[in-house]
């Protein structure tokens, strides 16, 4: 009812509304340009808002400086991000990018508002941020952001993979805007990140490794979640402080970005490696063991191993090496540390099971196979683990069976002779 | 034996003859044959030669000729006519001479489409594997998407995923879109009432976004025989569609027999169970080794006659010779008994109406349908599946105790005399046309001056502005939300959100079932014994702001019936006529429905027990209803005409279904004695889902038609002084309740030739 006579008072009597665009746009500009800096471009496509903040390479972004990341090999940091073509690319050729929208859907209905991109130039650190102030701004930004992009050599992101960049290129098809993307290679530092530091903060989000590894402390910065209501917000009222917090927090994402980078690559090898931590180490332990450079694996691994660290970590070292060991034919090495798996970790069930492979295959001691496993099946046991225990007692019964036969050969070999 | 065999036991035998109430044989057709096309490409006739297909139907030809001269289309044939090779000749010939070309086909479910996707791929290997052929539904693999959105040749899929999987994104299916030469509507018919009036917003959004990429696709449409294929046709796709119908399949000789089971309790009314009798008439055929279908209501029904048949001609074979057959089956399952049906080796098959569409199983002899179907399309759609092209066959479908089902047993002109129904959808409906404005607005703005379906959707726009959901920024309205609307509008539901049941019996948290938010109060209020699948349940908690029911299982001697009352206020009086006995009138309405008590009745005796209070919110529906008017008399005593037009609404709401291709439970009665509105009599028929969806518009075209048929059915139900199975039970009319309402609905008819 209500929305039905809401229809027909449109159809009656349409209401007369103020055209925000007609508002004095003078006034608009120049508040806009004291509150936000920048400044109004305009062109074929339309206008956008511009804003160009310019920093010094040695400028302090948490623990390192912002043109720290520039030194690094791309070499280690393509073996981190497991991004063979980043290889040799040089890294002051790459563009940051970051994009505040107004939702988290993908599909055609989000709108990246402010696209902030960051890049070294001239011995300076260069952070442009293109402002859609409304809706029919958005193909003059795009062509802007598409423009420098085609000049660079990759993206820098975080967790761009999966949203910023198929996001932008939907845009850019939608808008019509010409690009070319096959160039481009993507640095994306989540994955990266994760592999590194997976195992000290288990979300890895940006927020997280700000005050883990950067040493970023932001102050009064505007929570992600609500940013797309402060945009539809602004959209109404048009007043430039609603989205003040979002421009800061846009631009300290971008420099976040190169500070990443920059740890990331110091992080991305043992010999990179100052004073490193021994979950850092666990996490490169792991990458080495999976992609088969076993030896670095177990180094990384011993070197980890005579740090401080917590229960946890330990463990995780002690179990990659034990398999780096095994598959560097290290045998007896790595029965020492499933031995010292099942003694500092109780309930470490595949370290039982490891032991007794061993003392069964290589050291042909069934005895000690015998016990290693029943004392996994003790402790599959104790901890209810089915599969684990089925396991365990099979391979107890068949040990007991084989010792019952060795033995009745023993016995009549010792009656023939 | 033989069908014949059979057929003459139905003639012989005293008591099984004596409960047929019409026996109509409907004689042979030989096939007709249209000129095969020149235009088709030796490889692609190869492919139709390998399959025994030299020549086209005519109907085949003239669909195909259509298609190929670039005219939008709609196919109206019955079932087993060959209808899909009337979209995949022109289509493949399309694909085959332009390799760019993209073809989009829609099927109402997902199993439909993935039958048929095994037929194309088997058209397309033997074509040179060049058309990829894809299913692109839920079930599909995150990996293989990639490929199907660019690769994919012809993609199949069902409008729910087009409408939140596809549109939404559809830079990712640029390929498809920029290339987009057909969209093939199979099942056209199923598309109708809330369910169509959805999907032609899905496919005005399809258009949309096609103009958008420059595509201007053909649409080709199959449906079942219904009254109205180029109306249905065009409001659905917005297109003006040719209409081709000269079916020239051949048929052999059928016999179609209505079958009444016999009373076993008179003064209410009670036949014997239609699913047993069925059962009975169908061991019948299978002993006969004659290969049969019966179509049962549901899907538990299917199940009970499966284990009965089977039961019953163990002594015959395998078990494994009669075989279920409905939704809820794998498709591996499905894909093999209808190989086993095609190649004899099932003898007898029991299905839900899935078995209604175009599902390729071949043609069997015999077809018992347990029940009227609920239309008449749907009565030849399910007769359709026996009849081998030339070979005899037998249709036989056998009534239940419901006034609809006793109506047409007893009145076989209305299966046989007229024609089938007529589709109706209401896109414009304006709940349904905001959701998807919505969803168009958040695949691409809206453009000033740009038309969504035929009209100007400038009002939506604005009222969407409005609500902040839109934002007009010079000339272009864009979305301005966080939410991704799609997933909130779904294509199915006819209520907009339903309530869910959860069973909490020792401490158990299960979803058992679910009514809609109309239902609510009426069923589930807190107190009311609710009984799903005969069990009962006794409702502790009825959360009405979360749509939760909790409940445990109970054993109860009672039931709850709780007293709704349902207030009407006509807001606006679109059409009206005045006949001699009454005046009739349609329009939008709103009907505001309350529940304030509940009975508990003991089972059997029907002793009162006691009362419950139900504190819940009123709920008011604006729709659109028909009514008709009775001018006042004086003097009139107002109980009598109180139960009459109870009476009358009661019977209405089971008959006026007959007229629209809807369950009875899309349709809502009130009766007035004096209508503030009207100041007469009235009895309203209104709508249930918001807005309405054309069924008011239809019955008001019908009007006398529709009373007279109430009527009809009144006066043919057996019952003394009314039953549940027409004016209601006398419980509630009074104990003349059933002559009262036979002489008002006769006044109203004042005039009018009675048949």
């Amino acid at each position: 009812m209500k929305f039905k006579d809401k229809l027909k008072r449109f159809v009656s009597q349409p209401q007369v509304k103020s055209d925000p665009e007609s508002a004095a746009p003078d006034a608009t500009v120049a508040a806009a340009q004291q509150v936000w800096g920048g400044m109004a471009v305009d062109t074929e496509l339309g206008s956008y808002w511009l804003i160009e903040s310019v920093f010094d390479l040695e400028h302090r972004h948490g623990s390192t400086s912002l043109g720290a990341f520039r030194q690094a090999a791309s070499e280690a940091l393509s073996f981190l991000a497991q991004e063979p073509k980043l290889a040799g690319l040089p890294l002051e050729h790459m563009v940051f990018v970051d994009t505040e929208t107004t939702g988290l859907a993908m599909g055609t209905g989000t709108l990246p508002f402010l696209i902030g991109l960051g890049w070294v130039e001239a011995e300076s650190f260069v952070v442009r941020q293109y402002l859609v102030r409304d809706y029919p701004e958005e193909p003059a930004a795009l062509a802007a952001v598409s423009q420098r992009l085609q000049a660079a050599a990759g993206l820098v992101s975080f967790n761009g993979k999966r949203f910023d960049w198929p996001l932008l290129k939907d845009r850019f098809m939608l808008n019509r805007v010409p690009i070319q993307t096959k160039h481009l290679v993507h640095l994306d530092l989540l994955y990266p990140a994760r592999r590194l530091w997976r195992f000290r903060f288990r979300s890895c989000s940006l927020g997280s490794l700000e005050t883990g590894i950067l040493d970023v402390q932001r102050q009064a910065d505007i929570p992600g979640s609500e940013v797309p209501q402060r945009y539809f917000d602004f959209l109404k009222s048009k007043q430039p402080e609603l989205l003040q917090a979002v421009l800061h927090h846009n631009l300290l994402d971008i420099l976040s970005l190169a500070s990443l980078t920059a740890e990331l690559a110091n992080r991305s090898s043992l010999d990179a490696m100052k004073n490193p931590s021994a979950w850092e180490l666990a996490g490169l332990a792991r990458l080495h063991w999976q992609v088969g450079q076993h030896a670095d694996s177990a180094r990384c691994s011993e070197l980890g191993l005579t740090l401080d660290c917590d229960a946890d970590t330990r463990q995780r070292l002690l179990q990659t090496l034990g398999s780096s060991y095994k598959k560097l034919g290290l045998l007896a090495g790595a029965a020492q540390v499933y031995q010292e798996l099942t003694q500092a970790f109780p309930g470490d069930l595949q370290a039982y099971a490891e032991l007794a492979k061993y003392w069964e295959h290589q050291a042909k001691d069934g005895d000690a196979a015998l016990a290693a496993a029943e004392a996994g099946l003790a402790a599959s046991r104790s901890c209810g683990h089915r599969r684990f225990e089925a396991a365990f007692s099979h391979r107890r019964q068949r040990l007991q069976a084989k010792q019952a036969s060795g033995r009745s050969v023993l016995r009549f070999r010792s009656v023939q002779t | 034996m033989s069908i014949e065999a059979v057929l003459e036991q139905f003639r012989s035998d005293p008591v099984l003859n004596s409960h047929i109430t019409h026996w109509q044989q409907i004689s042979a057709k030989p096939a007709r044959y249209g000129t095969f096309p020149n235009w088709v490409q030796d490889g692609l006739r190869g492919v139709l030669t390998r399959r025994g297909i030299e020549q086209l139907y005519t109907h085949q030809a003239q669909a195909a000729e259509a298609v190929h001269s670039g005219q939008d289309v709609v196919v109206v044939t019955p079932t087993a006519s060959g209808k899909s090779l009337c979209y995949n000749l022109p289509v493949f010939q399309r694909l085959l001479a332009e390799p760019e070309s993209r073809a989009l086909y829609l099927f109402p479910t997902k199993a439909l489409a993935q039958d048929q996707v095994a037929e194309l791929m088997q058209w397309s290997d033997e074509l040179g594997g060049t058309i990829k052929t894809y299913t692109y539904d839920g079930d599909t693999p995150a990996p293989a998407r990639r490929a199907i959105r660019s690769a994919g040749s012809i993609v199949v899929t069902n409008p729910d995923m087009l409408h939140s999987g596809i549109l939404p994104h559809h830079t990712k299916w640029i390929r498809l879109f920029e290339n987009l030469e057909f969209v093939v509507v199979d099942e056209l018919h199923s598309y109708r009432g809330v369910f169509g009036s959805h999907v032609a917003n899905v496919l005005r959004r399809l258009q949309r976004i096609c103009r958008f990429y420059g595509s201007n696709p053909q649409f080709i449409c199959a449906s079942a025989t219904i009254a109205n294929p180029g109306d249905h046709g065009r409001a659905l796709t917005g297109r003006h569609v040719v209409v081709v119908d000269d079916n020239g399949a051949p048929q052999g000789p059928k016999d179609l027999i209505l079958y009444n089971p016999p009373v076993v309790n008179a003064s209410l009314g009670i036949r014997r169970s239609a699913l047993l009798e069925a059962q009975k008439l169908a061991v019948l055929f299978l002993k006969a080794k004659v290969q049969t279908i019966v179509f049962a209501r549901s899907r538990t029904d299917t199940e009970v006659l499966v284990t009965y048949l089977r039961r019953a001609i163990h002594r015959l074979g395998h078990p494994e010779m009669i075989r279920g057959y409905r939704g809820g089956y794998l498709p591996k399952q499905r894909r093999q008994i209808e190989q086993d049906l095609r190649a004899g080796k099932v003898l007898g098959v029991v299905s839900t109406n899935a078995l209604e569409l175009g599902v390729d199983i071949g043609s069997l002899q015999a077809a018992v349908l347990t029940g009227y179907p609920g239309t008449i399309a749907s009565t030849w759609q399910q007769a359709g599946r026996a009849g081998r092209s030339q070979d005899p066959s037998a249709v036989v479908i056998v009534g239940n105790s419901s006034p609809l089902n006793q109506f047409v047993i007893n009145h076989p002109d209305f299966l046989l005399a007229q024609g089938v129904e007529r589709a109706l959808i209401q896109p414009d409906n304006m709940f349904i046309l905001v959701s998807h404005v919505k969803c168009a607005a958040f695949e691409l703005p809206f453009e000033e001056g740009e038309l969504y379906g035929d009209d100007d959707p400038r009002d939506v726009l604005d009222y969407l502005v409005d609500e902040e959901v839109l934002r007009k920024a010079g000339t272009r309205w864009y979305w301005m939300s966080e939410n991704y609307p799609a997933v909130h509008v779904s294509l199915r539901s006819a209520a907009t959100d339903n309530f869910a049941i959860i069973d909490t019996t020792d401490g158990r948290s299960e979803v058992i079932g679910e009514v809609d938010r109309f239902s609510a109060p009426m069923l589930i209020h807190e107190g009311a014994i609710y009984i799903h699948e005969s069990v009962q349940y006794h409702i502790d908690q009825l959360d009405f702001d979360r749509q939760k029911a909790y409940a445990h299982r109970v054993k109860a001697d009672y039931y709850t019936d709780a007293n709704l009352s349902v207030d009407l206020k006509v807001l606006d009086v679109t059409e009206s006529f005045s006949e001699p006995g009454a005046s009739h009138h349609w329009g939008e309405v709103m009907v505001a429905a309350k529940t304030h008590m509940y009975k508990k009745i003991r089972f059997y005796t029907h002793e009162n027990l006691g009362w419950g209070e139900i504190s819940l919110p009123e709920l008011e529906t604006h729709t659109t209803a028909y009514w008709f008017v009775r001018p006042q008399k004086e003097h009139e005593d107002r109980e009598t005409l109180q139960s009459a037009l109870l009476g009358a609404a009661n019977i209405l709401q089971n008959t006026a279904p007959l007229e629209l291709m809807c369950e009875p439970s899309d349709l809502g009665v009130v009766a007035q004695v004096r209508s503030p509105f009207t100041q007469g009599p009235t009895v309203f028929v209104y709508e249930k889902y918001p807005g309405g969806v054309g069924f008011a518009e239809r019955l008001f075209a019908s009007r006398t038609g529709l009373v007279q048929r109430a009527l009809q059915v009144l006066q043919a139900c057996p019952c003394l002084s009314g039953c549940p199975s027409c004016v209601g039970p006398m419980e509630e009319v009074g104990i003349a309740g059933k002559q009262h309402a036979q002489e008002f609905l006769e006044e109203v008819l004042a005039g009018e030739v009675q048949r």
